[in-house]
């Protein structure tokens, strides 16, 4: 080991009383030889960080392990610079969870002050990634989103470059007659603003707008996307088929079953080999490169031709919303069909009992846009009357005002009421509703119905971005159909590091809150180009400069690592080798997990690091009755969870060692292997929820982790061993009360087999 | 990147980490101020967050370890700001930080059991007490106890508490109930005002029985019952008996788009009480929900949640506001008087309990902001948005989700403040 | 399922109904508030949240067919409950006044009572039919100090004032017209109470007298009133006034009777006396002026609880508190000896019961016999419920949505 390290043990916390620590120092300086071990109360006090400090000068320690309570804590205290320090935890994990003085508890300090030393020593020295990186950024689509977006990042003093496929910028917000702002004293529709916020955009120096264009490809990573911008045409719906047609297939394949979609593949349009010579362009484009992208493309009308109930398409005075806006936009409302003045009009909710959702993509605006639409008929008829029905009406905080403003107009009916049908009447349409406040049926007649339309995302149809990634064009969806990965927590973030989508793309959202969303997108585009700067990570695990490296003499092309990235960071050499785009990197270390060949490591954490250290621990003979545990656990629920049952001194059996992981993802079948092998007589996995709403924090950690599981069952075969001897269990952060039981239930299981028959190999 | 760029954010709930981490992260320097002794403001207080049912510790957990890890961010706990002048570019600020009364090594509530002396526990609505020593919550953040000096002195004779002092120091633990509060004056760029809201006071909707009848509660202390650290540990029971609720009411709107309390709407509790009928469906699978609404507010994509909970045949939905809400003086059960609109019927039905569905009140609507030149809405929530900043539920009732993305677009904003306009 | 019903919604309506005092009626946003803090409302149907949303959508028929429009008290919770300030009393107190237009025979009457622009001619029409009877008997005023009740020396008798036989034709012609009207328009409402109106399908009818005496007693006894809660003192405000109402009623029929049927004298002259009958009939003047003027101050000084004042209920004040407060005035001058201005002032008087009588079946005075009658229907239709209190209400099975 070529690390000088120093071993500071806490006695304070009672540790002192709970261990021996004499026989602790032993472990340290006897087993280890490690050049400085101190036993003393509180190591975070000045007085003793002055201690720690002068041993680095004096003994030139390269590491510190501090013995003592959780990591989770004095982490600004105990930093060293350019001193790798490391944590042992004898508190939460030791003396406040097990017996004091007792031999077992004894051997689990011990063990664990091993795996810290030997952890300690795995480390490798390696330089941050760093490369030549723009701070610009892309703004795709120039409506309100992607105006705001550019408009708050080039304020911050970053070039912007907005591309947006119509001719002329402002997006929907050009074709609405007026607009309801949200802002004070919430009780009146305006002309749109969008006017002014054109102007500033154009005015602006820092900013450069391509307008009637599209983006026909992205490649590259965060830093150094490169963007090809090309001007929109027909290209683009062939594109647009390719790319669906891929996607069916890719679906297809995985709804056949995860083993092929496993396997390699080739025919993917989009699927890049970086080495290759650039393809020739022989179109007129324009291209850019960028440090971070801002997706902000909006969203297109609601088909609600399926809503069979509501004879869209079969009367032609039947319109959506949004054609209702270009209708009012002529002044005096007249009907599609003969041109008559408009006295009537229904405003209804797109709800049909046969579609799922129905208002999945109106319900946040779908009022007050009826509410703004009832008064362009008011407005330019005195006589005119707007019926407006409602399952709910939607009016949240400060818009509870305009609503209120809006009710003052006799001539707007409302009611809560269902469309049930629509059909021909006598002198126009007849619509018919139920659970209405009128009665439980009713029907009425107009000469005009309006459907509240929802708001789709642009995603839904295209990739939009055109991504040159191995896993494909498109942005992966949620289970909403939207394209952010970390919907409340992490509200930007995406499977694509450095790509971050905001506005009616993510989600339906009024004016002020598009503006709102933007701002946001700009800061973290903002973040992102910073930190790849200087070779960090960006969210959740911003500032980490550690990366992955790959052995790649010994890759098998087997691609796992390209195909279970969740950010897709891997694209793909000629040869079938993984090619890492770093940038693209959110240091989960899933990869690492997903290797066979165990070639992927970061400079903190490798797998022969976490090898070692399970191998490292003591296991004790099949004849004294000591099984022993490896539990992994996530470093970001399940750590902190065990942490709580220490705090709350919920006690668990003393046999058991908790290994903290980035991410469950991370779990390598050769750990368990070498568990297995060493002596180790069960394993346990404790991960996130995974699943629709899952939280992991890398979208699909957990979830591999039990896939890989669900894999081991030869392995153990091989050795002649139960499968029980492995569980995996999902447990969010504040379930920490559940780890006895768990743990406890599990030595059971165990305690109904022989001890583990490689004990002593 | 430049040192000078310090943004001011005030306000430790998610809103207010949020902005600082995000801003620091961004290259600035960023102070965080928060008058309770610990971070994360309300949603440290809630179970789950819907429509996920994830722990909000999760989340926080996150931040907080961005936290430790960021030298950039200097968190003051138990601090006011009493004044900010100056402008856009060059703000200077008092904050008043109040003491702990104590000092330790990262304590727990577990280390100072032995403590002589209980308080009402404000992090659990006064639903239970706790030491006048303690760690506001094991996930607290920062992670060191405080100690309520008025408490502590009555008993400060008596033999227990001098034991009590002794066994804190073996544990090193130091009490100090004399120690003053120290004002400091700091220097900011830029300032985020994110001190959030509070629900409103149910004892102000006399009808409603809140205070009167014992199984009357708010919808936050409802997430305190649900909560595995709460009151109960997380059993869903009745104030009165501590009896498993079998047939709980939720009463919406309680408070909220009222003229003669809170005019506006506060966009989250429809959901918060479609969250909280799952907590009773999945505590007690025998137990019944009953929604009272006037609109049912699901907007956006927790259109998928609300129907998720609608497909539960024993959560229920009536549209109609709860008027009167009485008790039965034998079984304590509550009476709540209201109209099912849809059928034309008055209804009086008993349930076990009732929970009110009380809005967020902007804490800006009782606490002006100390500073020249901001502005507000007619309900409190702050309009301006030069140089200070409002950002989540100081600006408009918002859920979570949309505090974050507001507090975010805080930072870039604070951002531009730092490089100049 | 309900029987299909198609809106045919009423602009103009919506907007009369606005106009005749359901200022805030846009504002309701249908929570039900108010039909729960109505202590007085049925459980089923229960008002007036459903009455604002007839309004609101300019229902005319079910509106002017409603009963429960009458059973309101006016006592004014609802909207002091109202999340919205919509203010629903205020909107059935409309609703009834559009209720007696409608129903009122001959129909012009009740505009001419209704409609403030018609107020000079509804004013002027007692007044100058009276001024003709005083030219008639000669525009004398009296000098000297007054010996006698003047106004009743049987004719011919001319060193008096005026001509009591005008005063018996013309009052009581006016009497039999407003009670004539009065029938007819009421019987004309309870038609239409039978054929549309929106709240009772069927239900087990009870016979119409015992309904009607049911009703007269909830009337004589006001126990309606003792519930409400906002406005309580109306409660005996309103006994007051009813019941000085009917003693004034009553002095005046024994006093006619005697006088011109019997052919006997008023019994004492000046002063309060002590005659049974001057007893009551000053004791009720009193009574009534008390209860007016409590109702008056409390329209003026805290509207929000008292509710909203419309013209139409002006009007009847005007006329109700003129008669009492000239009857009175007249009385107490004669005491005083003034002699002239007793005799105008009795003139004024007589203006203001002519007025009464003739308006009666138009006016607000009206609602006694609407609402009678209208408590009458809703007892004989079985109108009234009480659903009582559901313990642990367990729902029907859910229907598939």
């Amino acid at each position: 080991m070529d690390h000088k390290i120093g071993v500071y043990i806490d006695t304070g916390y009672g540790i002192g009383e709970a261990l021996d620590i004499e026989a602790l120092s032993a472990v340290a300086t006897g087993e280890f030889k490690v050049a400085v071990c101190k036993a003393e109360p509180y190591w975070n006090e000045p007085e003793k960080l002055a201690i720690i400090r002068n041993d680095i000068a004096n003994e030139s320690l390269t590491a510190v392990i501090i013995a003592g309570p959780s990591p989770r804590v004095f982490q600004q205290e105990f930093s060293f610079g350019e001193v790798i320090t490391e944590r042992v935890n004898l508190r939460e994990h030791v003396v406040w969870s097990h017996p004091a003085n007792d031999e077992d508890t004894q051997m689990l300090a011990e063990d664990y002050l091993r795996m810290g030393i030997i952890k300690t020593s795995k480390y490798v020295d390696r330089e941050p990634f760093m490369e030549e990186t723009d701070k610009s950024i892309l703004v795709i689509g120039g409506g309100v989103t992607g105006m705001t977006a550019a408009l708050e990042a080039a304020k911050a003093g970053y070039q912007v470059y907005l591309v947006e496929k119509e001719p002329r910028l402002g997006g929907w917000a050009n074709s609405f007659h007026k607009v309801f702002t949200g802002q004070p004293p919430y009780d009146e529709i305006k002309d749109s603003p969008i006017q002014e916020k054109i102007k500033a955009v154009n005015d602006h120096d820092k900013i450069k707008v391509f307008t009637g264009n599209r983006v026909f490809s992205i490649s590259g990573a965060p830093g150094m996307f490169d963007v090809i911008i090309r001007p929109d045409g027909p290209w683009i719906e062939k594109l647009v088929k390719e790319q669906n047609e891929w996607l069916a297939a890719k679906k297809a394949k995985e709804a056949a079953g995860g083993e092929e979609a496993e396997t390699p593949k080739t025919a993917e349009p989009a699927a890049a080999a970086e080495e290759e010579p650039p393809e020739e362009i022989d179109f007129a484009h324009e291209t850019v490169r960028v440090g971070a992208i801002i997706l902000a493309a909006g969203w297109r009308p609601e088909d609600v031709s399926n809503r069979k109930n509501l004879g869209y398409g079969q009367y032609p005075d039947v319109v959506t919303s949004v054609e209702f806006e270009e209708i009012a936009t002529k002044g005096k409302i007249s009907r599609p069909s003969d041109g008559k003045p408009v006295n009537s009009i229904a405003f209804v909710e797109a709800i049909d009992d046969e579609v799922k959702h129905p208002l999945q993509y109106a319900s946040s605006v779908g009022s007050l846009v009826a509410l703004k639409q009832a008064h362009y008929l008011r407005s330019t008829n005195p006589e005119g009357k707007a019926f407006i029905f409602y399952e709910n009406m939607r009016t949240p905080g400060q818009y509870e005002k305009f609503y209120q403003t809006m009710q003052d107009d006799p001539g707007v009916f409302m009611s809560r009421g269902v469309p049930v049908a629509v059909g021909n009447g006598t002198a126009g349409l007849t619509v018919e509703l139920k659970d209405t406040l009128l009665g439980e049926q009713m029907k009425i007649g107009v000469d005009m119905v309006v459907i509240s339309t929802g708001m789709v995302p642009a995603t839904k149809d295209s990739a939009i971005l055109n991504l040159k990634y191995r896993q494909g064009p498109f942005l992966p969806e949620n289970p909403y159909g939207f394209t952010d990965s970390h919907f409340i927590c992490f509200p930007y973030e995406t499977q694509r590091t450095g790509i971050y989508v905001a506005g009616c793309v993510r989600m339906p959202l009024d004016f002020q809150s598009c503006e709102l969303d933007a701002a946001g997108a700009a800061l973290k585009a903002i973040q992102c180009v910073e930190l790849v700067a200087q070779g960090k990570a960006v969210h959740p695990r911003a500032g980490d400069q550690s990366y992955p490296e790959l052995m790649i003499t010994r890759c098998t092309q087997c691609k796992r690592c390209t195909e279970e990235c969740p950010f897709g960071m891997y694209d793909e050499k000629p040869d079938g080798t993984p090619l890492p785009n770093p940038t693209r990197c959110r240091r989960c270390a899933i990869c690492m997990g997903s290797c066979p060949e165990r070639i992927i490591s970061f400079r903190d954490h490798s797998v022969d690091m976490i090898g070692s250290m399970v191998k490292g621990m003591h296991v004790p003979d099949e004849y004294s009755e000591k099984p022993r545990v490896v539990v992994f656990v996530c470093e970001n629920d399940a750590y902190p969870a065990v942490d709580m049952a220490g705090i709350n001194r919920l006690q668990y059996s003393s046999f058991v060692r908790f290994i903290p992981l980035r991410c469950l993802g991370n779990i390598n079948m050769v750990w368990i292997a070498d568990a297995l092998s060493k002596g180790i007589d069960g394993i346990m996995l404790i991960g996130c929820k995974y699943g629709d709403d899952y939280q992991c924090h890398f979208v699909k950690g957990s979830e591999l982790a039990q896939y890989r599981m669900s894999k081991i069952s030869e392995t153990l075969q091989r050795l002649v061993l139960e499968s029980e001897r492995i569980e995996v269990h999902q447990l969010s952060i504040d379930e920490y009360h559940r780890i006895p039981e768990i743990v406890d239930a599990f030595m059971e299981t165990l305690s109904g087999f022989d001890p583990n028959p490689y004990k002593g190999f | 990147m430049a040192g000078d760029k310090t943004v001011l954010v005030v306000g430790g709930g998610i809103s207010g980490i949020t902005a600082a981490l995000e801003a620091a992260e961004a290259g600035c320097k960023a102070i965080l101020v928060e008058k309770e002794p610990y971070l994360g403001g309300r949603v440290a207080r809630m179970n789950k967050y819907f429509p996920k049912l994830c722990p909000p510790n999760c989340g926080l957990e996150i931040n907080f370890r961005r936290l430790r890890k960021n030298p950039d961010v200097t968190v003051y706990t138990l601090a006011t700001v009493e004044s900010i002048t100056g402008a856009p570019g060059a703000y200077t600020a008092t904050i008043k930080i109040s003491p702990r009364y104590v000092r330790d090594h990262t304590a727990t509530s577990k280390c100072v059991e032995d403590c002589p002396a209980e308080i009402p526990n404000d992090f659990n609505y006064g639903m239970d007490k706790v030491h006048a020593v303690r760690l506001p919550y094991e996930m607290a953040y920062p992670m060191s106890l405080v100690a309520d000096a008025q408490a502590l002195k009555k008993v400060e004779g008596t033999a227990e508490y001098k034991a009590f002092v002794e066994s804190c120091k073996a544990k090193g633990i130091e009490l100090d109930l004399d120690a003053q509060p120290e004002t400091i004056e700091v220097k900011a760029s830029s300032v985020v005002w994110a001190t959030g809201w509070r629900p409103y006071d149910p004892t102000k909707l006399d009808k409603l029985g809140f205070g009167t009848c014992a199984n009357v509660i708010t919808n936050v202390m409802m997430e305190r019952l649900a909560a595995a650290n709460g009151p109960t540990k997380g059993e869903i029971v009745r104030p009165s008996d501590g009896k498993k609720v079998n047939n709980v009411a939720f009463v919406q709107c309680a408070g909220s788009r009222d003229r003669n309390h809170l005019p506006y709407c506060s966009s989250i509790c429809c959901l918060a009480s479609l969250k909280q009928a799952v907590y009773v469906r999945e505590y007690n699978p025998d137990a019944r929900a009953h929604i009272f609404y006037i609109d049912l507010r699901a907007y956006g994509r927790f259109e998928f949640f609300y129907e998720k909970v609608r497909e539960d045949e024993n959560i229920l939905f009536t549209k109609g506001k709860i008027v009167n809400i009485t008790e039965d003086p034998k079984t304590k059960d509550v009476i709540l008087e209201g109209e099912d609109i849809l059928s034309g019927e008055k209804i009086r039905r008993t349930f076990d309990m009732a929970v009110l569905a009380t809005g967020m009140q902007p804490n800006t609507s009782i606490e002006k902001i100390p500073a020249a030149g901001v502005s507000y809405d007619e309900f409190g929530f702050v309009i301006s948005d030069q140089g200070i900043h409002a950002t989540g539920v100081t600006k408009r009732p918002m859920d979570v989700g949309t505090c974050m993305q507001d507090a975010t677009g805080a930072a870039v904003k604070a951002l531009q403040d730092t490089v100049g306009r | 399922m309900a029987k299909e019903f198609v809106a045919q919604p009423d602009l103009q309506f919506t907007k009369d109904l606005i106009a005749a005092g359901a200022t805030d009626l846009k504002k309701c946003y249908q929570c039900a508030t108010c039909s729960v803090a109505c202590r007085i409302s049925p459980d089923n149907r229960p008002f007036p949240r459903k009455e604002m949303i007839w309004g609101q959508w300019g229902l005319k028929e079910r509106l002017l067919n409603d009963p429960d429009v009458w059973l309101c008290h006016q006592c004014n919770d609802c909207s002091v409950q109202c999340p919205r300030g919509a203010n629903p009393a205020d909107v059935l107190k409309a609703a009834r006044k559009m209720n007696i237009q409608n129903h009122s025979w001959p129909s012009f009457m009740g505009s001419l009572v209704g409609e403030s622009s018609l107020f000079v001619l509804a004013v002027g029409i007692p007044v100058i039919i009276v001024l003709l009877i005083v030219y008639a008997s000669g525009w004398s005023f009296p000098e000297g100090p007054v010996v006698k009740y003047t106004a009743h020396h049987l004719p011919p008798e001319r060193d008096g004032f005026i001509w009591v036989r005008f005063i018996q034709v013309v009052f009581t012609l006016a009497l039999l017209f407003g009670i004539a009207s009065l029938v007819i328009s009421l019987k004309r409402y309870w038609n239409s109470l039978e054929t549309y109106n929106p709240v009772v399908e069927g239900g087990p009818r009870r016979d119409f007298w015992t309904s009607l005496v049911e009703a007269l007693k909830e009337v004589f006894t006001h126990v309606t009133f003792k519930d409400c809660e906002a406005n309580n003192i109306r409660y005996s405000a309103h006994l007051l006034v009813f019941y000085g109402m009917i003693g004034l009623a009553v002095t005046t029929a024994i006093v006619a009777f005697n006088f011109d049927i019997l052919g006997l004298k008023p019994p004492s002259l000046n002063g309060p006396g002590t005659v049974p009958i001057k007893v009551l009939g000053n004791v009720s003047a009193i009574a009534f002026v008390v209860g007016l003027g409590i109702m008056l101050v409390r329209r003026l000084t805290v509207p929000d609880q008292a509710g909203g004042s419309s013209y139409f209920d002006w009007l009847f004040i005007f006329f109700i508190f003129g008669t009492g407060a000239t009857g009175l005035l007249t009385e107490l001058i004669r005491w005083a000896g003034g002699v002239g201005s007793a005799y105008v002032l009795y003139t004024i008087h007589l203006m203001f019961v002519l007025a009464l009588l003739l308006y009666l079946p138009f006016s607000k005075f009206a609602h006694l016999g609407y609402r009678t009658i209208a408590i009458a229907w809703s007892k004989a239709a079985g109108r009234k419920i009480d659903l009582g209190v559901k313990p642990n209400y367990t729902p029907p099975a859910k229907s598939a949505e």
